[in-house]
């Protein structure tokens, strides 16, 4: 076409483009180092089932037709991008084709047929995505300018092409190709408009105009497609669309093994984390790199906002407002971040050296607070940790490590923490619990249950972990001990620590008192060392989530299980046998620290569905989706004053499904839902159950 | 003999019974005794002092002296301390002691034990015995320091209700000092009610009281006991109650001599707000509710027929 106007485009749109990513990443990299380019294969599985595959948003049955027209959009445009390139080479050389996609080969024909049909299908889905924006209003969208911006580029960009062809084809068919048009003709695949129906279609809505007029439409369509095109290309990273750019990384580099990156193990001796306030994260600079990609690929498409548990009670946090704020913060701060960070690079370790760079580094520290100024208190400590919304992210942002990462900021740099939780961490710290109960109680509940000391057996095939809740409070008493019936009955060779068991330190290190933490841990995992521990069942899954995946890196390593999949086990297994005598209707609470945390929804259900003589209900929320009691993330020892109690929330959800029992698997879960059944009345119709006690109640 | 200094407990002009409780102990232990008064329009007490068991009275009554501020009281209490030669100076557990003993010890170059529940003189040796490692553990320490200056802990020390000293007053002037901050205005809770946590008594309502109705039953058996009123975290929520009257793990921690659960099942969040309490009664209709198992007393009842007739059982002793 004209390849002097073609260069010009192309050097001022991808120059502008090369530049702002330049700095988007230079900015990247002023962050904090995190290791994510290990194990290519694991990735590229990630990135093409999660990105490619767009698995979170055709997956979930609840927002499954959003998620489709946001796949065809995306589908479409991984189609389109070959054809841009064959227009970009238009603009050099008449009759421009890639190799392999000529006329010549059946796949320049089938091509062509895809990109057709993908042009008319996104245009469609534009209309829908409108359509919904405008009328539907679903309540987690967030409708900005932006949103319809780039909805209306991509209308523009679909219709500008559709109009392109359509004109050339008008040109060639009715005209007599005046300018020599090039087109597919083989004889074998026939003539390109056969494969091109929606082309077709098009070409017949401008069909009026006379050959010239009809010379100019082709090259005003082609133009404007071309300086849309990059146009949208230099928007992208200025807002929310920058994921069309960053989400495939993104996901190509989330955490692997674990649902999100592991609490870092903080070395509290080193006295310079100390001296220097490098614990946790309590600046922008803390942020390590892939965080920092996370903020860049937040789409603001609300899924997060509208699982969240406290979202949903009113409580100031808002997940995608969350992350905008922070990239916002990151954009206003980029220069000196990255600044900071070049001087940072020459810190040598010698300390008087050190010192002037410090002097010169500390310039750099903005003028709000992290935590306090640029987010609200309240907003970081009404995060419960349920993963509810990492679960649902379609780009895999990991909310929760960061959340906690600045908890730990605040808790161990500030000291600036929920006043409630003192009594909790002064339990822990004098007795091993966060009731600050005498610890020579611990093991009171066992007495009479004949129950073996690993002090008098230390060769039990198995520990069972009791947990604070099941060693001291009265209900959850009754877990332990209709645990230890069930394990009794099926002969299962096992002992517990006693006096010796403490708190693992969950709540303590999800608080951000990863000192804390880390004094329970290293005490716990002397003892179980001390016995040469392997197997554990535990009986609550916040001590699982902490024994098998948070004390690896404290030298403890344990086989750990649960005992919904323990007892699953066993009755599969014929060790035990239960009646299928369980009446009324039946539900099951799933525990986030059990199903989003370690992937156990299937062991639970089956042994439920042995006991229920009518099968399992299953509640509006559950597996993958399941909504979250209140009591994690350290919530349990934190008041609730803002909005309304999640507890409350999700046993009304309970209370809907006219369940005669609910089944749960966790004693923060126990609690809480009994607690609001009382709430609500209910506690005489609908009973609390944990899953051993319903065996226990029904073995044969 | 050894001169034993007792640092008045004083609250809104009223003598507080620690101060008798702290003087019984020192005349048990054949000291010679002496207190001292510090605030404004305290002169008046000195009768009350006397008669709480002191020999001496030194009065520091001045104006300035209504607010308490560390540092100008401190100086008072040496000051006194320095008149009477005194061996030991005894405060009891109370914030303004907290934040003057040790002051107190260091200007007068003494030794300070915290929180201590018993004291033995022997000739020269002074021992004495506090708890530590949580209450775990009861320790014995000698002192080797000349001087004492020991916070007691509330109701370590019985009061003889004979004890009786005689009235000697020596009025002191407010010594000079940099208080360093000036106290302008003391803002506390206007409600009147008693302060939970400072509360012989501690009656607490629960989910059990239903209503307003309920609460204001209960209540009325705390003003009639002139005992502090909490409540279960579950009343809070109702609204039916303030959040700083909710007893618990997330609310207030209460250790009265009597704690009275009514209507209130004792979920382990509430039970570690309260099990230090000497003495607990638990009211509540379900014999198998938790509280029952920390209880010393127990009523199984509910709580609308148990309130009225144990409202009725006060007014008949107290006839």
């Amino acid at each position: 076409m004209s390849p002097l106007f073609m260069t010009l485009l192309l050097v001022v749109g991808l120059g502008i483009f090369a530049r702002t990513m330049y700095q988007r990443i230079l900015l990247l990299m002023a962050l904090e180092p995190t290791d994510r380019f290990n194990r290519i294969k694991d990735r590229l599985k990630n990135m093409v089932v999660i990105a490619l595959g767009q698995k979170r948003l055709v997956g979930r049955k609840k927002e499954r037709a959003a998620g489709i027209m946001h796949a065809l959009i995306f589908w479409g445009f991984c189609v389109l991008l070959i054809r841009s390139i064959t227009l970009y080479g238009e603009g050099y050389v008449h009759g421009f084709q890639l190799p392999l996609l000529g006329e010549s080969s059946i796949l320049g024909y089938l091509y062509i047929f895809l990109k057709d049909i993908m042009e008319g299908v996104v245009l469609i889905m534009v209309i829908w995505a409108f359509y919904r924006r405008l009328v539907v209003k679903p309540a987690r969208l967030h409708n900005t300018w932006e949103a319809y911006l780039v909805l209306g580029m991509i209308g523009v960009l679909m219709i500008s092409d559709l109009l392109y062809d359509g004109a050339r084809f008008n040109l060639i068919a009715s005209y007599g190709n005046p300018g020599d048009l090039h087109y597919f003709n083989n004889p074998t695949f026939g003539q390109e408009f056969v494969w091109t129906p929606v082309t077709i279609l098009a070409g017949n809505v401008i069909s009026g105009f006379s050959a010239t007029g009809m010379e100019r439409v082709m090259g005003l369509m082609f133009w404007i497609h071309i300086i849309t095109q990059l146009t949208f290309l230099n928007i992208l990273p200025l807002g929310k669309h920058f994921h069309v750019i960053t989400s495939l990384p993104n996901v190509f580099l989330k955490s692997l093994d674990y649902p999100h990156e592991k609490i870092k193990l903080l070395d509290l001796e080193d006295e310079s984390v100390w001296e220097d306030e490098t614990l946790g994260v309590n600046h922008l600079h803390q942020l390590n790199w892939k965080q920092g990609l996370d903020l860049y690929t937040c789409t603001e498409c609300g899924r997060c906002k509208e699982v969240c548990p406290t979202y949903v009670t009113d409580k100031p946090l808002n997940l995608h407002d969350f992350n905008d704020t922070l990239k916002a913060e990151l954009y206003a701060n980029a220069e000196n971040l990255i600044l900071r960070a070049k001087l940072a690079k020459t810190l040598t370790g010698d300390e008087e050296a050190d010192a002037k760079t410090k002097e010169k580094i500390a310039v750099f520290k903005p003028e709000k607070a992290l935590v306090g100024d640029v987010i609200a208190l309240d907003t970081l400590w009404a995060c419960t940790t349920c993963r509810a919304c990492e679960q649902v992210c379609p780009v895999t942002i990991e909310h929760v490590p960061r959340i906690i990462a600045m908890r730990q900021g605040q808790t161990l740099m500030q000291g600036e923490y929920p006043e409630e939780l003192n009594t909790a961490f002064k339990g822990l710290e004098r007795n091993g619990n966060p009731w600050g109960i005498g610890y020579d109680k611990r093991a009171d509940w066992a007495e009479g249950l004949d129950v073996k000391l690993m002090a008098d057996h230390p060769d039990a095939e198995y520990l069972l972990w009791v947990g604070c809740a099941g060693s001291f409070d009265d209900r959850t008493q009754k877990v332990s001990k209709a645990l230890v019936k069930i394990l009794k009955a099926a002969n299962v060779d096992f002992a517990i620590l006693g006096t010796e068991e403490k708190c693992t330190g969950d709540f303590a290190r999800r608080a951000g008192n990863e000192m804390m933490y880390q004094m329970m841990a290293t005490e716990n995992v002397e003892v179980l060392n001390g016995y040469s521990v392997k197997k554990i069942i535990a009986a609550c899954p916040h001590c699982l989530n902490t024994l098998k995946h948070d004390y690896p890196q404290m030298g403890g390593h344990y086989e750990v299980v649960h005992h919904s999949d323990f007892i699953n086990q066993l009755i599969a297994d014929g060790k035990i046998r239960v009646k299928k005598s369980l009446a009324g209707t039946l539900t099951y609470h799933d525990p986030c620290y059990l199903g989003r945390y370690n992937e156990i929804y299937d062991a639970p259900r089956n042994v439920l569905n042995t006991l229920s003589s009518q099968g399992l209900n299953e509640l509006p929320r559950h597996g993958t989706e399941s909504f979250c009691c209140g009591a994690g993330g350290g919530r349990m020892w934190m008041e609730e004053t803002i909005g309304t109690r999640i507890n409350v929330e999700r046993s009304r959800e309970i209370v809907g499904e006219k369940a005669g029992t609910v089944a749960v698997g966790c004693p923060f879960c126990l609690t809480m839902i009994e607690d609001g059944m009382k709430e609500l009345d209910k506690d005489e119709e609908i009973k609390t159950r944990d899953i051993a006690e319903l065996v226990a109640e029904h073995l044969v | 003999m050894t001169n034993i200094l007792v640092v008045a407990d004083i609250k809104q002009g009223e003598l507080k019974g620690s101060t008798t409780e702290l003087l019984s102990k020192a005349r048990a232990l054949g000291a010679q005794t002496a207190v001292v008064a510090v605030g404004s329009q305290v002169k008046d007490l000195a009768p009350k002092l006397a008669a709480a068991g002191s020999d001496t009275q030194y009065i520091v009554d001045d104006p300035s002296m209504e607010i308490f501020s560390a540092k100008p009281f401190t100086a008072a209490v040496v000051q006194a301390a320095n008149e009477f030669n005194a061996d030991m100076v005894w405060f009891g557990f109370s914030e303004t002691g907290k934040a003057t003993a040790p002051r107190v010890a260091v200007q007068l170059e003494a030794a300070c034990a915290n929180e201590i529940i018993d004291v033995t003189i022997d000739g020269d040796a002074v021992q004495i015995i506090r708890p530590a490692i949580a209450n775990k553990v009861l320790q014995k320490v000698k002192i080797h320091a000349p001087k004492l200056v020991a916070l007691v802990r509330a109701g370590a020390f019985e009061p003889d209700p004979k004890v009786s000293g005689k009235e000697n007053v020596v009025t002191l002037d407010a010594p000079e000092t940099d208080a360093g901050a000036r106290v302008k205005e003391l803002i506390s809770d206007a409600s009147g009610e008693i302060d939970l946590t400072d509360a012989d008594i501690v009656v607490s309502v629960g989910r059990g009281a239903k209503d307003q109705a309920g609460v204001d039953l209960v209540k009325a058996l705390a003003d009639d006991l002139a005992a502090g009123f909490g409540s279960s975290r579950a009343m809070v929520d109702a609204g039916l109650m303030a959040h700083n009257k909710q007893v618990g793990q997330t609310g207030k921690i209460v250790a009265p001599t009597l704690y009275i659960a009514v209507g209130i099942s004792g979920a382990i969040q509430h039970l570690a707000g309260m099990n230090g309490s000497k003495v607990i009664l638990a009211v509540n209709k379900d014999p198998e509710a938790p509280i029952f198992n920390v209880a010393d007393f127990g009523i199984v009842g509910d709580l609308f027929d148990v309130i009225p007739s144990l409202k009725e059982e006060i007014k008949k002793i107290r006839a």
